[in-house]
């Protein structure tokens, strides 16, 4: 199967990004995400989070560096539960652990580091190729990029 | 959740990301460096944090939760991750 990516061909500002909806337990919705191969790990943003009330409750991670400006303080929660949809409309339901914004934690920050943190996007990574069994294609001169299912 | 309501999201998904990525442009000059919110691809709020669009759209008593909120960076402004 076949999952589209769109993309943002502004230079400068190219981005991969790719929808997502959270089955998470009382969090249902949406997420526009961004395809980013160089973090390791999926991120659900702060914005994300907020909107979609999730409970944090996941284990303390170490903060994730090298993210934005400065650290941001983030949980693990095993087994998080989304949707995603193929080309051809099929809905493929997914279990995966990702890292979550800790947004009371983030509270404790600076202003100018809450501010920062979200402005950042929700990030699928390589961890999501890697469980997934996905390739990753990106043809930006003939506008096409997707997931395929190995 | 039924599967109409996943197709929902899916539906308000695409069009968001579809109007961000074709107007990416015409958004950076206009609400570069602000935080936005999309519905049926049209800008209906912005403002300078993610919390003051939340509110903007609590006052209109519109569902922020079937909004997409997106931050547009400056013009030439690149962010890395």
């Amino acid at each position: 199967m076949i999952f589209n990516i769109n993309l943002i061909k502004e230079v400068g500002a190219e981005r991969l990004l790719f929808n997502i909806v959270s089955m998470y337990p009382h969090s249902f919705g949406g997420i526009i995400s961004v395809v980013d191969t160089g973090s390791p790990r999926t991120i659900i943003s702060a914005g994300a989070v907020f909107k979609l009330k999730m409970p944090i409750t996941g284990e303390k991670a170490l903060p994730i560096c090298g993210f934005g400006r400065g650290s941001i303080p983030c949980r693990k929660v095993d087994k998080f539960k989304f949707i995603i949809k193929s080309s051809e409309g099929k809905m493929k339901s997914i279990e995966m652990p990702v890292y979550v914004v800790d947004i009371p934690a983030l509270n404790n920050l600076s202003q100018e580091m809450k501010l920062s943190a979200y402005q950042i996007d929700t990030i699928i990574g390589l961890d999501f190729l890697i469980s997934q069994k996905m390739k990753l294609v990106v043809d930006f001169n003939n506008n096409l990029s997707y997931f395929e299912e190995i | 959740m039924t599967e109409q309501e996943i197709l929902k999201e899916f539906e308000i998904l695409e069009t968001g990301s579809q109007f961000i990525s074709v107007n990416f442009k015409g958004l950076q000059k206009e609400f570069g460096g602000r935080f936005i919110a999309i519905r049926d691809k049209e800008v209906i709020a912005d403002a300078d944090t993610f919390n003051d669009v939340k509110k903007i759209l609590d006052a209109q008593k519109l569902n922020f939760s079937k909004t997409i909120v997106q931050f547009i960076p400056r013009e030439g402004e690149i962010i890395l991750y």
